[in-house]
């Protein structure tokens, strides 16, 4: 029989009820907690990130805009990208691996519990300092998320802005790299007890390799973040070409951690639409082993197409060809992992729920991105695309098409099991397809804007650019509304008393996928499992393969 | 079974003594008069929630002691690699500077180093690397702690030492050759690798002096010593890192 497990004693439990509240989530170590507060967090600077974009489509409506000072324009797009990367994927990520990764084990709880909610916490100031730079004499920081040295040097970029965006990511950064050591652990040492690793879940396995990237390509942005600091508090050499430096380490360096960045943010989106997919075709996901395999090699050769931003900057040729080839080779892998999807699909008893159109849109849209990506990965086309609205097109398609849409599958499918409530079925498909229809207008259009000749990072254009960035504008439109829809549901379905209580399997869908998170309660208790689960629990019968 | 993580204010605090400290050096460094009173809460306040964060785990039940230490100790390990890559960063930054850019080195204006001191710094270093091994394998295979003890004594000396002549040499080279971080890209590296790795250093003298006070308290066994392992793990890497150092800014 179940054993009854009660919540410890705190030192809060006799305070007043809001008071007690308050300080259960500020002083919580639970998982699924600090999951949840990873994930309201990423929602709010989502509408920050969301609303600087706002202003960028604004100024960029009509040519010659005023609406922005180019100064201004350039704050915002720096923190635009930053803010969309450093808190508002990476935290949306995390705070599904937090809620999911133990659970998906078998675990009570994450390694280190209490070092989980540092992680958390350090994203706060990391978050306040980024915002306030905004506010500081000489404004934020303004030389794009990549801040390319000289540009950023003090000589040239003398607000203490750039100084608050290098200590705000030192600590996002930390808090990173202290949740990959907590999420490397977690996979190792906490699985229950008879869990093989090939036995894992695809998204255990990506963020478990998500976490090895973490470990080793954020310090090294760090590193070269202290340096940069230095050279501008304490006036070191590192990046001074007075003194014969090389101009183009910071970009070696910043695009080393740069790269895998990328990897880092898709790896976990991954793994969510292996899990969507597979539920909702009604069939084990194909492959498994193929897909893991693909993972790890994504990650490894990963560490080695860095200089694919660089093309331009007079590598050699050898170099040249090197970084073009192992950039395209990653097509390998990645399509290793579409055609599993695509398999995974195939003949299955598909429900088209809203989740399921999320991650179905997601292939479409990871796929067209990802053709970018081959273009841009071959040097003759990249010397003329670089630095113009293609390489935007490109990588919004992966972000805002590939990890957002992953993000907002993730949502719909695990909403239930983390509130106990649906989402709007209704709403979602609303949300869906204008989202997927904004994504796919505003960055498609970018491409082509790119291969006409716009330059990124200007606060103007010339006018016969002005009906495409129209359309990129109403694109953005949109995504806007699918933003405003998709919050309103989810405040309106908090604030509603769930008529009843859900199953643990509330999608229908564990008799086939055997994962445990549709084994627990929804939601999960603070224990997560009454007992320990046992193999019989995720292990499919030999048979299973063929049976629908 | 039963064991649900208790909350904690601590992680939370820390994580603010930390913001509260990295906004204290941007102030200080743009001259507002914030900054001093910033870097003394953020650091009082960072420390302070460490230390009571450490507290309150000294005083926990811990429901699986062996598995806890597993996970610690690669915990640890992993973390390592982490600090490495930081390292490395650093140093493909110097090796390309030097082997891809620089036709000669040092570059001019910038002194010939004289190796004499930082050898004997190395060698006394390295001892103390040799010294810290000495002292776990007497608690962890003896369990000798007035041993242990007294050797983590003689490492925390030999590691002291060690800062000092580095300090003394940083400087006479500031003194007779007027040599900063500011002169040259030689300068930058000099000093701004050998004292991040001095702050290593640093930092591994508190952890040796954390590890003899939990050994005074009795708080850990030859078996339980997760403190010890970390602190020594941490040194080997310090030493392993100065040896990279020493080559490469000063022998080559």
């Amino acid at each position: 029989m179940a054993q009854t497990i009660q919540q410890p004693m705190t030192f809060y439990s006799r305070w007043p009820k809001p008071l007690a509240v308050i300080a259960d989530w500020l002083t919580t170590t639970d998982h699924k907690k600090i999951g949840i507060m990873y994930l309201v967090y990423s929602l709010l600077m989502a509408i920050v990130g969301g609303a600087m974009a706002g202003m960028i489509r604004t100024q960029l409506a009509v040519p010659d805009n005023t609406f922005l000072r180019p100064e201004l324009y350039n704050e915002i797009l720096t923190l635009h990208g930053t803010i969309m990367i450093f808190f508002v994927a990476m935290p949306a990520l995390a705070g599904f691996g937090n809620y999911l990764v133990p659970i998906l084990i078998g675990a009570r709880d994450m390694a280190f519990p209490r070092l989980n909610a540092f992680s958390f916490w350090l994203l706060v100031p990391s978050g306040i300092l980024m915002l306030a730079s905004l506010f500081v004499e000489g404004g934020a920081a303004a030389a794009g998320w990549t801040s390319y040295t000289p540009l950023a040097s003090k000589q040239y970029m003398a607000t203490p802005g750039v100084d608050m965006w290098i200590f705000s990511l030192h600590l996002a950064g930390l808090s990173s790299i202290l949740g990959a050591v907590n999420f490397i652990v977690t996979t190792l040492n906490m699985r229950a007890p008879g869990m093989r690793m090939m036995e894992m879940p695809l998204f255990v396995w990506a963020w478990f390799v998500t976490a090895t990237l973490i470990l080793v390509a954020i310090p090294v942005l760090s590193g070269a973040l202290t340096m940069l600091l230095t050279d501008r508090l304490l006036g070191t050499n590192f990046f001074k070409i007075s003194e014969g430096g090389d101009p183009l380490l910071w970009q070696h360096l910043f695009w080393f951690f740069g790269h895998p960045e990328v990897y880092i943010v898709i790896l976990p989106s991954f793994g969510i639409i292996s899990h969507v997919l597979a539920a909702f075709a009604h069939k084990r996901i194909f492959g498994y082993p193929g897909m893991v395999i693909a993972i790890a090699a994504i990650g490894i050769v990963g560490y080695l197409v860095w200089a694919h931003h660089m093309f331009t900057t007079g590598l050699s040729t050898l170099s040249l060809l090197l970084f073009s080839a192992f950039s395209m080779v990653i097509a390998i892998p990645t399509g290793v992992k579409v055609w599993s999807w695509l398999a995974t699909v195939w003949g299955g008893t598909i429900r088209f729920t809203t989740p399921m159109k999320f991650a179905l849109g997601f292939v479409a849209l990871f796929i067209l991105g990802g053709m970018g990506g081959i273009f841009l990965a071959n040097v003759p086309l990249d010397l003329s695309l670089h630095d113009t609205y293609f390489v935007v097109g490109h990588f919004h398609y992966v972000f805002a098409g590939g990890t957002v849409v992953a993000l907002l599958a993730a949502t719909y499918f695990w909403f239930p099991k983390m509130t106990g409530r649906f989402l709007s079925e209704k709403l979602g498909t609303w949300v869906f397809w204008l989202f997927f229809l904004g994504v796919l207008l505003s960055f498609m259009v970018m491409h082509f804007l790119g291969i006409l000749g716009m330059p990124r990072r200007v606060y103007t254009y010339r006018p016969e650019f002005t009906t495409l960035n129209q359309l990129v504008t109403a694109g953005y439109g949109l995504q806007l509304i699918a933003g405003l829809l998709l919050l309103f549901d989810i405040l309106r379905t908090l604030l509603r008393k769930p008529a009843r209580p859900l199953p643990p399997d509330p999608w229908g869908v564990n008799e086939v996928q055997k994962t445990l998170d549709w084994v627990t309660a929804s939601p999960p208790p603070p224990y997560n499992f009454e007992r320990t689960p046992t193999p019989d629990q995720w292990r499919h019968a030999p048979s299973a393969e063929v049976a629908r | 079974m039963s064991h649900v993580s208790p909350p904690s204010f601590w992680p939370l605090l820390a994580a603010l003594g930390a913001g509260i400290l990295f906004s204290g050096i941007v102030l200080y460094f743009y001259g507002s008069p914030l900054g001093t009173w910033a870097l003394l809460i953020g650091g009082v306040g960072a420390l302070g929630s460490l230390i009571g964060w450490a507290t309150e785990i000294l005083t926990q039940h811990v429901h699986d002691p062996d598995e806890l230490q597993r996970m610690l100790n690669r915990g640890f390990l992993f973390f390592l690699i982490s600090e490495a890559a930081i390292f490395a960063a650093f140093f493909a930054h110097y090796y390309y500077q030097r082997l891809l850019v620089f036709e000669s080195w040092p570059p001019a204006g910038a002194p010939e180093l004289e190796t004499q001191l930082p050898a004997i710094a190395t060698l006394i270093l390295l001892t103390s690397g040799v010294t810290a091994r000495i002292a776990r394998s007497r608690f962890v295979q003896r369990g000798a702690r007035s041993a242990a003890k007294t050797w983590i004594l003689v490492t925390i000396a030999l590691a002291s030492i060690f800062l000092a002549m580095e300090a003394y040499e940083w400087g006479l080279l500031k003194e007779f050759d007027n040599f900063t971080h500011q002169t040259t890209m030689a300068g930058t590296y000099l000093y701004i690798m050998t004292g991040f790795h001095a702050l290593h250093v640093l930092t591994g003298i508190v952890l040796w002096a954390l590890v003899y006070v939990r050994l005074e308290l009795g708080h850990m066994s030859p078996k339980y010593h997760f403190a010890f392992n970390a602190a020594g793990w941490y040194w080997d890497f310090v030493d392993l890192v100065w040896v990279f150092l020493f080559f490469s800014i000063y022998l080559i």
